[in-house]
């Protein structure tokens, strides 16, 4: 019997950040310009939380509070498993220097807006759930 | 595009329950582990029970998608047992104590006898320790699971069997075909387009005859029986097949010693209609089979 192939499950941590009514959403260079949460892969000996403070500082571009967590998505990306953890995190202002070169804007939207926005099917679940909750 | 229409259209027609089924377990036990992550307000993903259930929903993840389902279902089950082994949830380790001492009851051998040394006292009842030896409830569902896996493992077995047996009936079949295209058959199978009209019937009638044992089949019966039952139902189109072809040699005897009274078998009704019904009668093919292993048990 012919088993399919499938790569090594991936891990990765981000966070919806808050700043007063808004949240931030990544627009990246990579994935056809498509908008997401901010996020990024496990590096090895990485805790999780320590990968979300990291991804998200570069690709927002400034220093971020953890306030507590947001929740798990889960996706098959390019056949292989990948789960995100996200984290509740706030922002205290909303210019910051982005680090990373794969993001091309950070856009700062109400969560409403934000939700019709998301590229993913699996970021807006997980905003929708937050904002029915009145945590964003 | 097209390639992900094709695995749609695919999944639609073939897609299997225990896929479906493993996928349900696994999205239960992300659900609950997300909770128990949630209540610790995300501090408890580095402890050891959180990142032992992450590695282990990922790989039954993994299994699944690969189509690897008795692995994924080892992989969930140890995820399952990691979130039981969560310490700031305690009550949980209760409840699952409670369930197995009747789940017990049900599991045949040492491993019943063992789950209750495990987690009941002398006379029968719950440990009143169990709380602060967590271990013990632990182990006893690893034994439970073991159980599991062990059912799942011998029916993969009787399924490869007969995985086996279904590829040689139709590559049989196939041969049937290609050996009556080529004139290589006795004169009746040398036709190939009554052949073909043959196994089509053979398979309509099998079909037909499935399809009602479904209907008035118990819902009821224990899931391995029916693991086993359900492969056997994707085979039973080509055992009709086959009596569908053996049909066109009692035809041909018909020729010989006059059975049915008539002698002109190449009549594509007649022969449609014996077929359909050589393909309906595979049920009585199949519940001898199934007379003959049950006889050999006993």
């Amino acid at each position: 019997m012919f088993r399919k192939h499938v790569s090594a499950p991936i891990i990765a941590a981000g966070a919806v950040v808050k700043r007063g009514a808004k949240v931030a959403l990544v627009r990246r260079n990579r994935y056809d310009g498509d908008i997401s949460l901010p996020k990024g892969k496990l590096k090895p000996g990485e805790t999780i939380e320590a990968t979300a403070i990291r991804e998200v500082e570069e690709e927002i571009g400034q220093r971020l509070e953890v306030q507590g967590f947001a929740g798990v998505t889960r996706y098959l990306a390019a056949g292989a498993p990948k789960v995100v953890f996200y984290f509740i995190m706030s922002a205290d202002r909303d210019d910051g220097v982005q680090k990373d070169s794969e993001v091309a804007e950070v856009i700062w939207a109400a969560p409403e807006e934000a939700i019709s926005r998301l590229s993913y099917r699996e970021d807006q679940r997980l905003l929708e759930r937050l904002h029915r909750l009145e945590v964003v | 595009m097209p390639g992900r229409l094709i695995a749609r259209l695919a999944d639609a027609f073939f897609g299997s329950a225990e896929r479906e089924r493993l996928g349900q377990a696994i999205d239960e036990t992300w659900s609950d582990f997300e909770d128990q992550i949630h209540r610790s307000a995300g501090k408890a993903l580095q402890s050891p029970w959180a990142q032992t259930a992450i590695r282990n929903l990922l790989d039954a993840e993994q299994r699944l998608v690969s189509s690897r389902f008795e692995q994924g279902w080892i992989c969930a089950l140890t995820a399952q047992r990691a979130i039981l082994g969560n310490p700031d949830n305690s009550k949980r380790i209760e409840r699952a104590a409670i369930a197995l001492r009747r789940e017990a009851d049900k599991i045949t051998g040492w491993r019943s006898k063992a789950i209750s040394d495990l987690i009941c006292g002398p006379k029968g009842e719950l440990r009143p320790d169990l709380m602060d030896d967590p271990e013990r409830v632990i182990q006893a569902v690893a034994l439970r699971d073991d159980f599991a896996h062990n059912n799942y493992f011998k029916i993969g077995l009787r399924r490869r069997h007969l995985r086996q047996l279904f590829r040689i009936m139709l590559i049989a079949i196939l041969a049937c075909l290609v050996a009556s295209y080529f004139g290589k058959l006795p004169a009746l199978y040398n036709d190939t387009r009554q052949l073909c009209l043959v196994i089509l019937f053979g398979v309509l009638g099998a079909c037909v005859s499935v399809s009602q044992g479904l209907l008035s089949s118990e819902v009821s019966a224990k899931i391995p029986a029916q693991q086993i039952g359900a492969f056997v139902i994707w085979m039973r189109p080509a055992v009709g097949a086959a009596a569908a072809l053996a049909s066109l040699a009692i035809l041909d005897a018909n020729n010989t010693i006059n059975i049915f009274n008539f002698k002109n078998a190449e009549w594509s009704g007649v022969v449609g209609l014996l077929a359909f019904a050589a393909g309906y009668s595979e049920r009585f093919i199949v519940g001898a089979i199934e007379k003959l292993s049950t006889a050999q048990k006993s």
